[in-house]
């Protein structure tokens, strides 16, 4: 493993993080989805990739939707695939490279970065808090 | 209750909902919007009332308007809880 | 009639307050602490509102909306001053 050091995340990929990746698990159901690009991924074949519960994959997935980072078939079960018109193509594809060689790096960062206070305003209203 | 300090409220509660509005073009969060609509209907009713020129019957109604602003308030709660459950 | 209005609000208030004083808590995000010191103010706005129509020989019109500007300017302080 023999890496420069230090350098640091570049700044578009950070930027990128900061706005759309909350979790480690959102990270790896976008890049799920980005993997496959043009195949579908419903909410429990993404829990059963990925390890985690079918309610996580199924918000992870509405996130990402939500943000147009993936779009939807509409059809019953929600199918998702990644949105390929999104202006974020290129950075995403960054994003994977980046994660591939350095996971702990990316992993520290989505961990560290300051919480949104917006995010954070709307998030104290959830009565419930079991959404990672 | 002296017109300064309902000037005051007014302006308070009209910023305040400005800067909600803000939020919601920002992060597109419904609840935002509903925060941004109670905190104008907020200062709507503070309005209302800085003008009643001390008609007790009427100044009833107004309070209902600002129940009106907090039914918004409960309604995005609600709201912001109601997608979760699937 | 107007009573249950008034608690409602109150209620409201409270829960807000709570809410949002409870995710500073978890999140350190200063918004929070400001907006939920807001939702005070109204809270004890809607409370001394209850008060002052139950109790007829004293007048909180005065001071009742004065809690509801303190808790509104410093969630206005805290809109503009903190980082978004």
């Amino acid at each position: 493993m023999n890496q420069p050091a230090e350098e640091p995340i570049p700044e578009h990929v950070r930027r990128f993080i900061v706005d759309h990746i909350q979790s480690v698990e959102s990270l790896e159901v976008l890049l799920l989805c980005f993997a496959g690009s043009s195949g579908e991924h419903s909410p429990a074949e993404v829990s059963r990739v990925l390890y985690t519960s079918l309610e996580s994959a199924t918000t992870r997935l509405e996130e990402l939707h939500r943000d147009k980072l993936l779009v939807t078939s509409g059809a019953d079960p929600m199918k998702y695939r990644f949105n390929s018109a999104s202006p974020d193509t290129a950075v995403v594809a960054d994003l994977e490279k980046i994660y591939k060689q350095r996971r702990v790096s990316v992993i520290s960062f989505i961990y560290s970065k300051p919480t949104d206070p917006l995010r954070a305003f709307s998030d104290a209203f959830r009565l419930r808090k079991d959404e990672p | 209750m002296s017109d300064f300090i309902s000037g005051m409220l007014t302006m308070g509660y009209l910023v305040a909902g400005i800067f909600f509005l803000r939020f919601w073009r920002d992060t597109r969060d419904r609840l935002f919007a509903m925060f941004g609509a109670a905190f104008f209907i907020l200062a709507l009713q503070r309005a209302g009332l800085a003008f009643l020129n001390d008609v007790p019957e009427s100044a009833t109604l107004w309070y209902f308007v600002r129940l009106l602003a907090f039914v918004i308030i409960i309604i995005a709660i609600i709201d912001k809880n109601r997608g979760r459950k699937r | 009639m107007a009573d249950l209005a008034y608690i409602l609000c109150a209620l409201t208030s409270i829960g807000c307050a709570l809410l949002l004083l409870r995710g500073y808590k978890q999140s350190g995000s200063r918004l929070l602490f400001w907006s939920g010191l807001c939702f005070v103010g109204l809270a004890l706005n809607n409370i001394l509102l209850i008060i002052d129509v139950r109790t007829p020989d004293v007048d909180l019109s005065h001071i009742r909306s004065l809690p509801a500007l303190a808790g509104l300017l410093l969630m206005i302080f805290g809109l503009i001053w903190e980082k978004r």
